[in-house]
Order: C-alpha cells, then sequence, then structure tokens
C-alpha cells in the first residue's frame, strides 16, 4: 500500500472505520465486519438530479442540462460494450444495483463470495462510460416505463406536488427521473459532458463494508481506481436558482386510483447554506424535536390516531441538504384538510417552554436507538455515511453530537422552523374534494 | 436446527427459538399464532391491531409509548401474515442489545415480557374489547383493507394469485374483507380470542446478541395461556391448474398497465423437485441474469420491471411486467417464448450457473438480517421442511440443467391478469 490509512476507532459501539484518499482525490472507507456473511460496496459521485447547471473546473461556460440526466446517466453506465454489467456480477453470484436521488448517483453491489473481483468489476465499470446513440435512445423506452410506473404511485406523486408547493425554484421541485419529455432530449453528449465532470475521482466516494480484508481492498483500489487523474485544483461549481423563503403553494391536490387521500405536509426550512458538523447538528436536533411533537408518545400523535384522522402510516422526517431542508410529515388520512388545520393549530400553540426535558430524554433516547440499528444493516450504514459525506459531514460523529444537543438548542428550532409554520400541504385523492 | 442455539417448550404449544448472533447490536424479538385462513381471516387480521393498543398493564399507546421509549425507542410491529393455508397473528418489536445501553441495564427481557403481556393479557372487560379501540382498529382496518389498490403491482400480484386459486383458501386476501369486518363486534372478537389463546400453536423468536442470562427471567416466568387444546392448522399445495387458461382484465385509473400471469407448479417445499423449480425461476425472472429481465426490458425496452416470482409454500409461479397499455399483446408474445425455451432446454451454461449463485448468494446473505432469519424460521415450521440454508445451497449447487427443464412440464399457465387503463386525472394547485 503507498497510501495511508487512518484509522478511527468507535468504542463505543465497537466498530473501526479506516479512510483513506488516493491522489486522484477519491476517498475510500472500510468498516470491517469479519462476522458478517456478506460484503457490500457502495461507489457514488456527488452528483444527482438537482446538479441541472454547473461549470467544470477551470472553465467559465454555465452548462445546463435536461432533467433526468443524473438518473440517465446511471442506467446508460451499466452497458458496455459486449453486453451489460449486470452479466459480470451474476457471474460472480453478486447482486448489484443503483440508484440517483436528489444529490447522489450510487453504484453497488453486495455479494458473499467473490468479492475482490466484483470490487474490481464496480470499479472498472463506473471508470469505463460507453454511450452509443443507439444504446441512448433504446434506454428511453426503459425509463419511460419506470417514469410511467411512479405516475401510478400515490405516495411518490404526493411527495413530489409537496415539493413542488414548497419551492419555486430550486431544482429540487423536479422529479429525480425528469418526465418523458426531458429525457427526450438527453444525448450522448450531454451524457458525456456530465460524466467526465462529475465521474472525476475527486467528486467521488468508496464505501466497502461486511466480511471483508482491509489491506487487499485497498490494494485493489489502488490497482483498479482511476490513476491517471490528479486532484483538481478547484471545485466544481453547481448553481441552483435563488429561491425565495416563502412557499410556492399552500395546497395541491391531485386525483389518482387510490382508496383514500394520502397527503404529506412539508415545512420550509429557511435555514441553509452550510454542511458540515453544523448541518449534522441541525438534522439531529431537528429530528429530536418532530419526534417530541408528533411521535407516537406526544399527545398531539394520540388525538390525531383517536380521531381517526391518522393511522399507522403516519410517519415524518427531516430531510438537511446544504441548500435546502424540509420536515415533512404523511401518510393516510380520510381528511387531510381538518388533520392539517388541527396540526397546525397545535403547533401554534405550543410555546417552546411546553417542550418538556422528560419529552426530550425520551426522543433523544430513540434516536440513539435507531441509529445503532444503522449497524446492523450493511446497506444503510454505507448510504447514510455517504449521504453525509458529501454534505461535508461524518456520520461516525452523530452519537456524540446527539450527546450533547440539549433541549435549550430543540426550543430554538422550534421557534425558528416550526413555530412559524410555513407549509404545503399536498394531497392525492380519489376524487377531488375542492375546488381551487 | 442450524443457527438454532436454543430451543425450549415453555409450555403446551409454545416454543422459544433463540438464535444468537453476536454480530448484531440489536435483538429482533417475534410472537407468532398460527391461524387455519378461513371464515376468520379478517378477525385474525383485527386481533393484533387491537392487542398493541395496550393490555393490563399499559392500558394505552402513550403509556406503552413511554415503556418502549425509556427503553432506547423499542419498536412495535404487529401485523398478520399470510403463509400458505394460514394466517399468522404477529408481534414484533426490535431493541438495542443489552451490550450498547448507556449504563448496560437490562432491556430484552423487559421487551419479551411486554410482547407477552398484549397476547397474554388483553384489555377484554366483561368479556368484551374495549369499545374504543375495537372502533377505531376496526376503522382503520377497514381503510387498510380498501387501499390495497395504492400499491398496484403488488394488487395484481394478489388478484392474479387470487383469480388462480378460486374457492380455495389461499383466495382469501390476507387482511381479510370488508363485508366480514362489519359483522365483527367487540364482544364476538373477544370470545373469539379466548379461542386463538386455547388452540393456537405459538411460537417466540429471539435474534441478536443475547445469552440465555439476558432472558432467564422471562424463561422462569413463560406466558401462562390457561388450559390449552393446541390445533395446528395445516396447509397444502395448490392442484393443477384444470382446463384452458383464463383471462381477467380489470380497469383502474392507471398510466402503466400491470401484466401479471399465474401458474401452477404442484411443487412445494417438501416435493423433490422443490430445488430445481428455484433454480427454474430464478432463470426465468430471479434478477437481472434472467430470460425475462434480458428479452422484455433490454432487448425490447417493454418494462422496467419484469420477474418471475414463487409462492413457495403453494406451489404457485406468478410473472409480472409493468408495460404501455397497448404492448400488452407482444409482451406476451415474448414471455411465452421465454417459457418456450425454458422447456426445450435453451438455458445456456452461464444462465444456469448465474442463478445458482444468485440463489446461493441470497442464503447467505439471509443469516445478516434478523428479519430474513425469522422469516426462514417461521417457513420451515409452517412448510414442514427440515432443511437448513446450507442443506439448501449444497442442493442448489448439484442441480442439472435436465432437473430444471423437466420442472417445466409441470408448470401449467392458469390465469392472465391484466390490470388497464383508462382516462388521466388531473392536477391542481393553489396559491
Amino acid at each position: 500500500m503507498t497510501v495511508p490509512l487512518e484509522e478511527l476507532n468507535m468504542d463505543r459501539i465497537r466498530e473501526k472505520l479506516y479512510r483513506s484518499k488516493l491522489p486522484s482525490g477519491l476517498e475510500v472507507f472500510i468498516l470491517p465486519k469479519k462476522e458478517y456473511s456478506k460484503q457490500f460496496a457502495i461507489y457514488t459521485t456527488n452528483f444527482g438530479s438537482v446538479d441541472m447547471s454547473f461549470s467544470v473546473p477551470g472553465e467559465k461556460v454555465v452548462t445546463e442540462v435536461p432533467a433526468g440526466v443524473a438518473h440517465f446517466l446511471e442506467h446508460k453506465l451499466f452497458e458496455e460494450e459486449e453486453g451489460n454489467v449486470f452479466d459480470r456480477f451474476s457471474r460472480l453470484g453478486a447482486s448489484a444495483n443503483a440508484y440517483t436521488n436528489f444529490t447522489t448517483t450510487a453504484y453497488l453491489f453486495s455479494s458473499t463470495s467473490n468479492f475482490y473481483k466484483c470490487l474490481e468489476v464496480l470499479l472498472q465499470f463506473v471508470q469505463s462510460p460507453h454511450f452509443t446513440d443507439e444504446n441512448v435512445e433504446k434506454e428511453k423506452g426503459i425509463i419511460s416505463q419506470e417514469i410511467r410506473m411512479y405516475d401510478d404511485n400515490g405516495e411518490w406523486k404526493s411527495f413530489f406536488n409537496m415539493l413542488q408547493g414548497l419551492y419555486h425554484r430550486h431544482p429540487v421541485r423536479v422529479d429525480i427521473a425528469g418526465t418523458v419529455e426531458s429525457i427526450s432530449g438527453i444525448d450522448k453528449d450531454v451524457l458525456y459532458k456530465c460524466y467526465n465532470n462529475f465521474y472525476h475521482p475527486d467528486n467521488m466516494a468508496l464505501f466497502v463494508v461486511g466480511n471483508v480484508d482491509i489491506n487487499e481492498t485497498m490494494e485493489l483500489v489502488e490497482k483498479n481506481a482511476k490513476g491517471n487523474l490528479a486532484e483538481r485544483a478547484e471545485e466544481i461549481k453547481r448553481y441552483y436558482p435563488e429561491e425565495p423563503p416563502s412557499i410556492h403553494a399552500e395546497r395541491i391536490e391531485q386525483v389518482l386510483a387510490v382508496s383514500q387521500p394520502i397527503f404529506n405536509i412539508g415545512i420550509k426550512d429557511t435555514k441553509v447554506g452550510f454542511g458540515g458538523s453544523d448541518l449534522l447538528k441541525k438534522d439531529i436536533t431537528t429530528t429530536i424535536l418532530l419526534e417530541m411533537l408528533f411521535g407516537k408518545s406526544s399527545q398531539l400523535y394520540q388525538r390525531l390516531y383517536d380521531e381517526g384522522l391518522i393511522d399507522d402510516s403516519f410517519g415524518f422526517d427531516y430531510t438537511a441538504e446544504k441548500d435546502y431542508s424540509y420536515s415533512m410529515l404523511g401518510g393516510e388520512s380520510p381528511d387531510p384538510d381538518k388533520l392539517h388545520e388541527i396540526i397546525k393549530q397545535a403547533v401554534t400553540d405550543t410555546r417552546p417552554e411546553d417542550l418538556t426535558e422528560e419529552d426530550f430524554r425520551l426522543a433523544r433516547n430513540k434516536l440513539l436507538g435507531r441509529y445503532l440499528r444503522n449497524f446492523d444493516q450493511l446497506e444503510y450504514i454505507a448510504s447514510n455515511f455517504i449521504s453525509y459525506h458529501f454534505k461535508g459531514a461524518n456520520f461516525l460523529d452523530f452519537m456524540g453530537l446527539l450527546e450533547q444537543t440539549d433541549l435549550g438548542s430543540v426550543r430554538e428550532r422550534f421557534d425558528e422552523h416550526i413555530r412559524p409554520w410555513a407549509s404545503t400541504l399536498s394531497i392525492v385523492s380519489p376524487q377531488q374534494r375542492r375546488e381551487g | 436446527m442450524e443457527g438454532v442455539y436454543f430451543r425450549q417448550q415453555l409450555g403446551e404449544g409454545i416454543n422459544l427459538y433463540l438464535v444468537r448472533e453476536p454480530k448484531f447490536k440489536t435483538v429482533s424479538m417475534s410472537i407468532v399464532m398460527y391461524r387455519p385462513l378461513d371464515e376468520n381471516a379478517t378477525g385474525n387480521a383485527l386481533i393484533p391491531h387491537i392487542l398493541k393498543r395496550g393490555c393490563e398493564d399499559l392500558k394505552d399507546t402513550r403509556a406503552i409509548q413511554r415503556f418502549l421509549g425509556q427503553r432506547y425507542g423499542a419498536s412495535l410491529n404487529v401485523d398478520v401474515l399470510k403463509k400458505g393455508d394460514m394466517q399468522l397473528i404477529f408481534l414484533g418489536s426490535n431493541v438495542i442489545s443489552n451490550k450498547y445501553t448507556i449504563k448496560g441495564e437490562g432491556v430484552v427481557s423487559d421487551i419479551l415480557k411486554f410482547l407477552a403481556g398484549l397476547v397474554e393479557r388483553p384489555l377484554i372487560e366483561q368479556d368484551r374489547f374495549r369499545d374504543e379501540y375495537f372502533v377505531q382498529e376496526r376503522d382503520n382496518l377497514e381503510r387498510l383493507i380498501n387501499s390495497r389498490i395504492n400499491n398496484k403491482i403488488q394488487y395484481s400480484i394478489d388478484r392474479c394469485y387470487e383469480e388462480t386459486t378460486e374457492g380455495q383458501p389461499f383466495s382469501r386476501y390476507r387482511y381479510g374483507d370488508a363485508v366480514d369486518l362489519s359483522r365483527l363486534t367487540a364482544e364476538g372478537l373477544a370470545g373469539y380470542y379466548r379461542t386463538v389463546l386455547a388452540e393456537a400453536p405459538m411460537d417466540i423468536f429471539v435474534v441478536g446478541d443475547v445469552d440465555i442470562a439476558d432472558i432467564r427471567d422471562f424463561l422462569d416466568n413463560p406466558p401462562a395461556l390457561g388450559e390449552r387444546k393446541v390445533k395446528r392448522p395445516e396447509g397444502a399445495v395448490s392442484p393443477h391448474w384444470d382446463g384452458a387458461p383464463r383471462e381477467v382484465v380489470e380497469h383502474m385509473d392507471v398510466n402503466q398497465g400491470k401484466l401479471t400471469i399465474g401458474y401452477t407448479t404442484g411443487i412445494d417445499y417438501t416435493h423433490d423437485q422443490y430445488v430445481p423449480l428455484l433454480v427454474y425461476a430464478s432463470i426465468l425472472g430471479g434478477g437481472p441474469h434472467s430470460k425475462l429481465f434480458n428479452n422484455v426490458r433490454e432487448r425490447a425496452s417493454l418494462a422496467y420491471y419484469t420477474f418471475a416470482r414463487l409462492e413457495k409454500l403453494k406451489g404457485l409461479m406468478v410473472i409480472g411486467a409493468g408495460i404501455e397499455i397497448s404492448n400488452y399483446q407482444k409482451t406476451i408474445a415474448i414471455i411465452e417464448e421465454q417459457l418456450l425455451q425454458m422447456r426445450n432446454g435453451k438455458i445456456s451454461d452461464s444462465e444456469l450457473v448465474a442463478a445458482k449463485m444468485a440463489l446461493t448468494n441470497d442464503l447467505h446473505s439471509m443469516k445478516d438480517s434478523q428479519m430474513q432469519i425469522t422469516d426462514f424460521l417461521i417457513n420451515r415450521i409452517v412448510s414442514g421442511h427440515d432443511m437448513t440454508p446450507d442443506d439448501l445451497i449444497e442442493k442448489i449447487n448439484g442441480i442439472t440443467r435436465d432437473e430444471v427443464v423437466a420442472v417445466a412440464d409441470g408448470i401449467k399457465q392458469a390465469v392472465t391478469y391484466f390490470l388497464t387503463g383508462g382516462g388521466k386525472a388531473g392536477k391542481e394547485e393553489v396559491k
């Protein structure tokens, strides 16, 4: 091995993480778990559906790309001159997959044998694009069916309509896969342009977890990861339109073939524009807050459940990204409008001092339990780690930060984020419920 | 049983299985009660939802959630599972292992006792479930039953199986039906639950970093279910489809058509062609190495998802694809071509090897998931097979092409179900 390996000890949870950075800028993380049968590797680029306007380091020109490019590129990387990559993983007995979200594209496999060969295939295929006019055209049929499938998915539609209600201009309001129309404008030149910019090792990271040997893994990565590229002096510039703090629409309703209304309530967080451990802290504090307000042990949850306005499908979540953040509630409800009114009223009637120390401790313990559960699922720990990594935060700092979080910071968060109540109600319903 | 380090009978028809796996940081616990899938299906589906609302020790959701919250947010999941001709009442929880608690305090035994308490000491007052809970959960279940149309892929698979097994117990929906539900009463259901407690075999599964000492307290005070006369429900493979295949078309306001074709195989877990059938289904539609994936999706670009899947307890198979509605006939033709190739032995070495490796990879991976370990044990108990994951892996590796082709002869097409659409729905924004 030529590059140094740093060891991070997490005594409290009995794990050790190893990390290294290659001269090309690629960051590598290894979390050995020898008692597992499985190995899991995820090779990711910091390129997602929101990256639709950017400049290549060293260039001044701004490139604009159609919606759905990152996802399209993900599909196409599986294609090789001779057949597709799935075949190579299949021959090795591994199961390979990929996903694209708002900020990241990830290529992954899980294996129980032939791990090092699989890792070699993973590194190689992601580094060897093969786009032709013909294979780009062919993919449009498949992706159109993927988009159509989501068009019939009430929860997905409700979620995206909510984002369209929250955001005026930010590209998070655009569907990850784009639209049948937008992908029709994608050709191989656009794909290469994006590939060359975003699939540079300095914009990528590899996370390996499971029954693996650290040294063997590192040697293989050094040998196979694109070595001829040096880390670029400048970062990729990404441009997002200026997003006003207000919400775009208060209520959005769509009719689909569903049995009862599906809803999402989005609450826009205007405290954005930073990453790193501050972002992780904000994430933890807000998640505790939501748990205290809407969790199963809260009075509000009990009341909504007793009134039949929510059921077991009810859930909530906080999304913290550098450039956009929001809280979200969702589920099925016979009367989302009434539900929304009650929640809004209850929240605006709550004073910060109503949030008690006891409820705070319960919520914090819950988060601790949930965090530990991550480590029992190799896929979870890998994708969560990577997602925070690209935001400049270390997921392993979670426990320390959680222990430092106090009730005061949760009350502050309540005052700045939830209490002003800037929300969008999105409903997917069996029939139109209200005229605009 | 491989992987089960400890098994103890706790009472008449009550068994505890402990799988000690130090690699897990959490402990998964489940209590399962086995019932035949019959006219009580809706009642069985409602019971766990009422049980989760409270018991004599913790009488409401808030009390329960505080109890769980104090134990690091241990989860509580209740459901009813459909396993072949059986319906299983299920209560489960996941909690961090005693080794990771802040002061090293024990939480595992507490949770086991809590789950058993929900089952054993339900809130039955004057011979009836508490009205408030009964009514709320009945209404929730009604909505759950109606919401089955929301997930179009699952709905079309369920509907296809229902048509394929018409008149058999397996054709009942996992959560029962709305008409039966409207006939249930808080009193009638409480009476029925007494029968369940007296008759249903009960298994308790514990998977995680747990020593016997951690659950000693529970073992010494096992669930007391009173006098029991245990009745073990039975299941059987679905008989072969008799006669010509049927076509069922259902209309809904959808953008994408869901094509689902059901088959009978006559082969369940205990059949000697069970393992060849696993390999057969994998070659046909078990992932990116399969004929369906490569022909329906990659070559013809007709679908994003396409698969062949087995219902192993009943010996049924289903093929699915999400397609443009106008491509119905075209897709069927390609699917039939793949089935023909299977029958004619047109299976390449690499297809055979890839299928075997995919199956063995899944079996090895299973050992890393508490949920899958529990599910494997439940399937063993329900089906009566006694294979371990390693037995299965060995058998899969020894399967020949001829054995796979021999399976093809017994596969009979039963029902082609197509969920198809109409016009497109609108969208409205309020600013």
